[in-house]
């Protein structure tokens, strides 16, 4: 959770990058039982090789970003939020399976991820957000289903390496044509998912 | 094991090809040589067994074996083509990367872990695709991160979601999981309205890797969705209302949709590509009929969709070739000059459309009969059989005559170049190019007509199982107590995959009768028997 705010507030690309990274390495253990070590050790794995693609891609990137539109206070609000309502229905519900953590850290996550996917205008952004709403998913199955199994522990650890390469190569590529991150493209909303 | 072999062929292939970068021919050889290593994998993996990964399994298929043929033959002779009319365009490292993407999440028990290896080949393909692009990033850039995730969220949350209640679901339950994933369906396959995002991706990468955005990847995502949706509501045969109805009226508009866009647009590219989405709007029927039969003839439309559209796409690359344009109005006489490509273009229409009999035809037939009913089901196939005109203006345009000497610049002079060995024979398949490229478009448009009638057994192998089917159910409330005694700890056996079908019903008292049977009790107290044919274990 507290990786989801930072990335959302900070408006330096190594916190994002860090925040970030720290996620996805922490949320494979919020299940209870663990994950069978082929499914955490995969996992594991793709996270470390996310946050090494993501960091490289960043490391000749100017130190700074613009904040988001409602100036990232707003946007932590929001996620706090997400974390709360993930608490107290965790409360209500009588058919989860997973932690109470789950829920709530899931909930915090996604929104994170959906607000920099649809409203950041740079590819390191981007990419943190599409990591944090992958892994925010991921938690909200764990706590509807239960331990994931290795398959899921696969696809997660396969697509994590993936969209971190993709976000590693878009920011990549913004730099090399713009030096600089931002995209120069209009804000997106979540009216222009592509 | 040669199913992980063909994943480690394509996997290594593609990593091959990016790594030898500064190498232009040595990556043009290894693309070639993966993809042939390829289709001699495919045709050898078996149509049943299982490979265990931890508690889940990948499980070959008849389906799957022939999807990796067909693929695999596709995308090799799709990769020849570009490279013999010199947009090679990275066909090769995107198309290994789809096949091994596929392969893995085509026979993943885990519809959840399936899914999400989907995105990631349809994140890296789009990666692979669009990096040669020159100037400036764009909007397409950013919707190979928006699209695969949104869509990948909702079906997660869909998925996720069919778990709450165990095998006791609740109708509300299920109308929530059945949008879900049927949203992620309409994104992920561009449904009209919603078709732009990947529309957009269509238009942005090279002719040669279209029939991958808009074949492949949208295809094997809306096989998972399918295989998901049967194994996991039509045994629960839910009434779903409304929801239903807004699924079958989308993909009824987007078939009439695009067979309007088709008679109007002027640019073949486009035809094509709405050609494709008009074929996803049939997997958006089976998924939404919620019918086994319905859905077992989706999935036979959507392994001949990617076929078709390559071939189709083939005809694209020559025309474009040629004259330097895809604007129908500007390829007039081509038929004349270029016989062996209008034959191809035939073939792919028949194919495409469907001839009643045919397994293409019957298959569509079905989907929209079962899941529109008659009358609309038949007002869908008349939807497709009117796009016909559309390849019929083609071909009007090119049997026009032409008063320009079609294709010149395709012909060096030989008699002035008068040197002779390896130069000479360069120069003369340069020259000899278009032609050599026609009979590629051609085999790329028997391989699906010879399926379609027949080859392969496509009606059967869409019809058997699907590894999804045997996704790990999830009690209400856990048992402590399992219903089955596991075996004594002295005669070692491997935990099998959860959850294979059929589940067998275990006698009072629980003990398993033959000496053989390897059932033990899943920590769900599911019982899980060990699964058809040969078993192979990786790392547990």
């Amino acid at each position: 959770m507290a990786g989801a705010v930072l990335a959302v507030m900070a408006t330096d690309t190594r916190l994002t990058t860090g925040a970030t990274w720290a996620a996805l390495l922490a949320a494979p253990f919020v299940a209870d039982p663990l994950p069978q070590p082929l499914g955490l050790g995969v996992r594991l794995v793709g996270a470390a090789l996310a946050g090494y693609l993501l960091w490289t891609s960043m490391r000749q990137a100017a130190p700074l970003l613009g904040p988001l539109p409602l100036g990232g206070r707003g946007e932590a609000t929001f996620v706090l939020a997400a974390a709360a309502i993930g608490f107290l229905a965790d409360a209500v519900t009588s058919e989860a399976l997973g932690p109470t953590a789950a829920l709530a850290a899931g909930g915090a996550l996604l929104v994170a991820g959906l607000d920099l996917l649809a409203f950041a205008d740079d590819g390191l952004r981007l990419g943190s957000g599409a990591l944090l709403a992958l892994t925010g998913t991921s938690l909200v199955l764990v706590e509807l289903g239960g331990t994931p199994g290795a398959g899921l522990e696969a696809g997660l650890a396969v697509a994590t390496a993936a969209v971190a390469g993709a976000a590693a190569w878009l920011t990549v590529t913004t730099l090399g044509s713009r030096r600089e991150l931002r995209l120069g493209a209009r804000h997106g909303d979540l009216r222009d998912i592509g | 094991m040669t199913l992980v072999a063909f994943l480690a062929v394509a996997g290594a292939g593609a990593a091959a090809w990016w790594v030898a970068g500064r190498w232009p021919r040595l990556r043009t050889v290894i693309g070639v040589l993966a993809l042939v290593a390829c289709v001699g994998l495919a045709a050898a993996v078996p149509r049943t067994g299982l490979i265990v990964f931890g508690d889940d399994a990948l499980q070959p298929t008849a389906f799957l074996r022939l999807w990796l043929l067909s693929g695999s033959i596709s995308a090799l002779l799709l990769t020849l083509l570009a490279q013999i009319l010199g947009r090679p365009a990275r066909v090769a490292p995107a198309a290994l990367v789809m096949l091994a993407g596929t392969a893995a999440a085509l026979s993943l028990t885990d519809a959840a872990g399936a899914l999400l290896l989907i995105v990631a080949s349809a994140t890296l393909v789009g990666v692979v695709a669009l990096s040669d692009r020159p100037g400036r990033p764009g909007p397409e850039l950013v919707s190979v991160l928006r699209l695969p995730i949104v869509v990948a969220v909702l079906a997660l949350l869909g998925i996720g979601w069919a778990t709450v209640g165990g095998l006791a679901l609740q109708p509300t339950t299920v109308l929530v999981a059945f949008a879900l994933v049927g949203a992620a369906f309409v994104i992920g396959t561009g449904t009209v309205p919603f078709h732009l995002p990947l529309a957009r991706q269509g238009e942005a990468v090279a002719r040669p890797l279209l029939p991958l955005v808009l074949g492949w990847l949208p295809a094997a995502l809306a096989l998972i969705l399918i295989d998901w949706s049967g194994a996991r509501l039509v045994p629960l045969d839910p009434d779903l209302g409304l929801v239903r109805d807004a699924f079958l009226g989308l993909a009824l508009l987007t078939v009439g949709a695009a067979t309007v866009a088709m008679l109007l647009q002027q640019d073949l590219g486009h035809v094509v590509a709405y050609a494709g989405l008009q074929g996803l709007a049939f997997g958006l029927l089976g998924y939404a009929s919620v019918d086994p039969a319905a859905q077992a003839g989706a999935r036979e439309a959507l392994l001949l969709l990617p076929l078709w559209l390559a071939a189709l796409a083939g005809v694209l690359l020559v025309l474009e070739t040629v004259r330097g344009d895809s604007q129908i109005t500007t390829l007039t006489g081509w038929v004349r000059h270029a016989p062996v490509t209008a034959v191809a273009l035939a073939v792919t229409v028949v194919v495409a459309i469907g001839l009643p009999g045919s397994a293409a035809f019957e298959a569509r037939r079905s989907v929209a009969d079962l899941a529109l009913g008659p009358a609309l089901g038949t007002l869908a196939l008349l939807a497709v059989v009117a796009s016909v005109a559309a390849w019929l203006r083609l071909a009007w345009e090119g049997l026009r005559p032409t008063g320009t000497v079609w294709g010149a610049a395709e012909r060096p002079d030989l008699a002035t170049t008068g040197d002779a060995g390896p130069d000479r024979v360069r120069r003369l398949l340069g020259a000899n190019r278009i032609p050599l490229a026609a009979v590629l478009v051609l085999a790329l448009a028997v391989l699906p007509l010879v399926i379609s009638l027949g080859l392969g057994h496509l009606d059967a192998a869409a019809a058997g199982p699907v590894p999804v089917a045997s996704v790990r159910p999830v009690p209400a409330t856990p048992s402590p107590v399992p219903t089955i005694t596991p075996l004594p700890a002295a005669t070692p056996t491997p935990t099998p995959p959860s959850g294979f079908p059929p589940t067998p019903t275990p006698p009072p008292g629980g003990a398993s009768e033959s000496p053989g049977a390897t059932e033990t009790a899943a920590p769900t107290g599911t019982p899980v028997p060990s699964g058809p044919g040969p078993t192979s274990s990786i790392g547990d």
